[in-house]
């Protein structure tokens, strides 16, 4: 109990909302730090209530659905089996991730086979991927991070590991500076994170826009899912079905998310 | 005559009754200290203990591996990270520290020390990410474009650096006081024999005020190893030995801030596992300063 | 025990116009005094007075320690004091003794303490300091009851012990002047005794300059005495013709313990 008091100290202390209040009311939502810009985006055009969003990341957030202690939970990685119980998911965007070097790389495409070797540590130098003769600094997001997840799910399988020797970044908005700052750096971001100090490389022949994230042609991409303990009711049920709406899916977009509803 | 006995005694019982609700006070604020202590360990060791025994301690300081989801529990790289940081910190820290305690109280006019002794106490009232702010933007891009240096400016250097800064005003201020402590007849004997400033200051200062030094440095020490949030923007946390200064390396400091969040079941109390070992090193290390300041102070009668 | 019949004529010690203040207080209003070659001069007064802080002057502590003010000019064989600092000033000091009021020896051995000045001066020698070390205990009247515990810590000793080390400190370079503040105040008679006899066999070689609140001593042992009364040098005169026929009515009523 101590260690759940901590938890709810550390991620914020949370009202459970009744599943059966009328519109207007409070929910909250927690979870993904991926995910919590464009829930608050959200959260400040929707109308029909008050939207209280906070951090803690993917695991924190499927736990609060779980106990209730948020009304939805947010994830930006694919729940283990052992987690699913109990809980509906609502995939309400999908996010690219997007693998970004210093804007000045004259490297500007990788095949997964590749990436996985740099992440792996067995290509260390840009020489090999015909780029300058430069040490490769690779960043990589901490353990436990739902972007960190769906990297090391896509890119480096269950066999392969992330190198004990790369950057880990103190926070989540800190790799893509990390990237900007260093000539020769590599590491991934959300899509919406790009910006002109950074380049995102084309993967396997595709470059992540919004249309090959949508098609699935890009394959490094992860859902942003809603979870709710149970079908999704009340308020926040109104809260996500104003998500998937054409408006909703609009301001996914407008924010650099790929839609699911709308093309 | 007995009324006045009487009356006497009722105001000497009441003055003492006051006294002792005082002191009870008193005595419940102090225990309360101990008490909160007491709890934070007991629940620290209830939450890591089991995990040690379960997997014995070698797990934790004989493996090399950390991957807590995979069952790996090795925290030698974060004790070797946290260990070359703060000898780093204190190579720097102890010269510069020492010639600043020196010149403050015993080479500089009144004035000079008036304006500087503040101004080194403000720099222990700047927050530590302010400080990791300042090494992310400037110092990480300096190191890492020496070209001779290399690496990719995140490294034990980075953090060494910052770290240095930031136990300054610990080895200082406590320092000065080591040195102001120091009787005038010491100075004024050595000075009349024919020293000069500086023997008297080498030869009859330091080394009476050797004591309060050394115990300036374990709490600058102290105050390395805590350290968090500054070692994590700059340092790189990278789970591995750090081959060499310019390496990334990752503090038990760090290990925990940055997984906490995330942790649950065995990793999280591999993590509070990591806490204990935090616990015994900061505890012993105020435990030694205390016991050589208060060693010296013996002798000193 | 004699005091010196026949006073040279050769200025060791000459102090003219010198005033002293700290910070604005006055302590000591002009002063002009000399002190011979090879004699005790004794400096009387009641407490208070400015004594103390003109022989910390002889040897400008006071001025760096202190941070008195001191105008006008003290000469120690000719050399201009108050103009030295740094290594001159440390070469002079180490000719100019100094033993305070109450005996401060350093937190160290016996014979570190009197082997200090030389180790500052350069002595590396360790036979040479051994040999200086005695010679300074001896002389200091000292060397007796130490010469077999020599690496007893200083603190350790009594405190008319203590204060005969400090002597013997002052005395290992060989200084041409010992300055003296009150060495006995803290003492016993028979150690107030023995280091009397010290100072006495110590002259002609040395000038001594002492300070005393003991009118006694300093009519036993001082060839002349000056008395300074709340900081103005009231009269300097042979000591028996100062105590028999004082000329100021400041020095007469003192001498006669009318105030003090």
């Amino acid at each position: 109990m101590a260690r759940v008091a901590l938890c709810l100290a550390v991620t914020g202390c949370t009202r459970a909302a009744d599943a059966h209040v009328p519109a207007g009311a409070v929910i909250t939502l927690a979870g993904s730090t991926s995910i919590q810009p464009f829930a608050e985006r959200w959260a400040e055009e929707y109308a029909g209530g008050r939207i209280i969003v906070q951090s803690g990341g993917s695991t924190a957030g499927i736990k609060a659905a779980h106990d209730g202690t948020a009304d939805i939970g947010m994830s930006s990685r694919a729940l283990q089996p052992a987690e699913t119980a109990g809980l509906v998911e609502t995939v309400v965007a999908r996010d690219g991730i997007a693998v970004i070097v210093h804007a000045s790389n004259p490297v500007r495409a990788l095949t997964y086979a590749q990436l996985r070797a740099i992440y792996g540590g067995t290509i260390r130098n840009w020489r090999q991927l015909g780029g300058p003769d430069a040490a490769i600094t690779v960043i990589t997001r901490e353990d436990g991070s739902g972007t960190r997840d769906a990297f090391e799910q896509f890119v480096m399988g269950a066999s392969h590991e992330i190198t004990a020797s790369a950057l880990v970044t103190a926070y989540s908005g800190g790799l893509r500076k990390m990237v900007s700052q260093d000539p020769n750096a590599i590491g991934y971001v959300t899509f919406s994170q790009l910006n002109p100090q950074v380049h995102a490389l084309a993967i396997d022949g595709v470059t992540p826009t919004e249309p090959s994230i949508a098609s699935g042609a890009y394959r490094l991409q992860r859902p942003f899912v809603f979870l709710t303990r149970g079908a999704p009711q009340g308020a926040a049920q109104q809260f996500i079905a104003y998500v998937l709406s054409d408006a909703g899916q609009r301001i996914a977009r407008a924010e650099g998310l790929a839609p699911v509803t709308i093309q | 005559m007995m009324m006045m006995i009487a009356r006497t005694r009722t105001w000497m019982a009441t003055a003492h009754l006051s006294d002792a609700v005082i002191e009870r006070c008193l005595q419940l604020a102090a225990w309360s200290a101990v008490t909160t202590l007491a709890l934070i360990t007991l629940f620290i060791l209830r939450e890591g203990m089991p995990v040690v025994f379960d997997r014995g301690p070698m797990a934790f300081l004989g493996d090399v591996r950390w991957a807590p989801t995979r069952g790996h529990f090795g925290l030698l790289p974060m004790i070797a990270g946290t260990a070359v940081v703060t000898a780093g910190a204190l190579l720097i820290g102890l010269p510069l520290g020492l010639a600043g305690a020196i010149t403050l109280a015993e080479l500089a006019p009144m004035k000079a020390r008036l304006v500087l002794k503040p101004m080194i106490e403000l720099l222990a009232g700047i927050p530590s990410v302010v400080y990791g702010f300042i090494g992310m933007e400037i110092l990480v891009p300096f190191i890492r474009e020496r070209g001779t240096l290399g690496g990719p400016g995140y490294s034990a250097l980075a953090a060494s650096i910052i770290l240095g800064i930031m136990v300054l005003p610990t080895i200082i201020g406590i320092s000065i006081d080591a040195l102001e402590a120091v009787p005038k007849s010491y100075r004024d004997g050595s000075r009349a024999l024919g020293a000069t400033q500086w023997q008297t200051i080498t030869g009859v200062v330091l080394p009476a005020a050797r004591s309060g030094i050394v115990a300036a440095v374990i709490l600058g020490m102290g105050r390395a190893v805590g350290e968090t949030m500054a070692v994590i923007m700059v340092a790189g946390n990278a789970v591995q030995f750090p081959g060499s200064l310019l390496a990334p390396v990752r503090t038990l400091t760090a290990n925990i801030a940055l997984e906490m969040s995330y942790a649950t079941g065995a990793h999280a109390r591999a993590l509070f596992a990591t806490g204990i070992v935090l616990f015994i090193v900061s505890l012993s290390l105020n435990a030694i300063a205390g016991r050589v300041r208060s060693g010296k102070r013996a002798s000193f009668a | 025990m004699t005091v010196a019949a026949s006073i040279s004529d050769r200025v060791v010690i000459d102090i003219r116009d010198v005033s002293i203040r700290y910070g604005d207080m006055v302590v000591l209003q002009p002063v002009t005094l000399q002190v011979f070659a090879g004699t005790i001069h004794g400096v009387i007064g009641p407490a208070g007075s400015g004594k103390t802080s003109l022989l910390r002057s002889i040897n400008k502590l006071s001025v760096e320690l202190d941070d008195a003010t001191v105008s006008g000019r003290i000469e120690i064989d000719g050399n201009d004091v108050l103009a030295l600092r740094g290594d001159a000033l440390a070469a002079l000091r180490r000719k100019v003794g100094i033993v305070f009021a109450t005996p401060q020896p350093l937190p160290r051995t016996v014979f570190e303490n009197v082997a200090f000045a030389p180790r500052m001066a350069g002595v590396r020698d360790e036979g040479a300091l051994r040999a200086t070390v005695e010679r300074a205990l001896r002389s200091a009247q000292l060397w007796d009851e130490v010469a077999d515990r020599l690496d007893l810590m200083a603190s350790q000793l009594s405190g008319g012990q203590q204060q005969r080390l400090c002597i013997a400190r002052a005395l290992a370079l060989n200084p041409s002047v010992l300055l003296l503040d009150e060495p006995c105040s803290a003492l016993d008679p028979i150690t107030t005794r023995r280091i009397e006899d010290t100072l006495v066999a110590l002259t002609p070689d040395v000038t001594v300059l002492l300070v005393t609140n003991n009118i006694r001593q300093a009519e036993r042992i001082a060839t002349r005495t000056s008395f300074i009364l709340m900081g103005e040098l009231v009269e300097t005169a042979p000591t028996s013709r100062l105590f028999a026929e004082p000329r100021d009515s400041r020095t007469r009523d003192y001498l006669a313990g009318r105030f003090g």
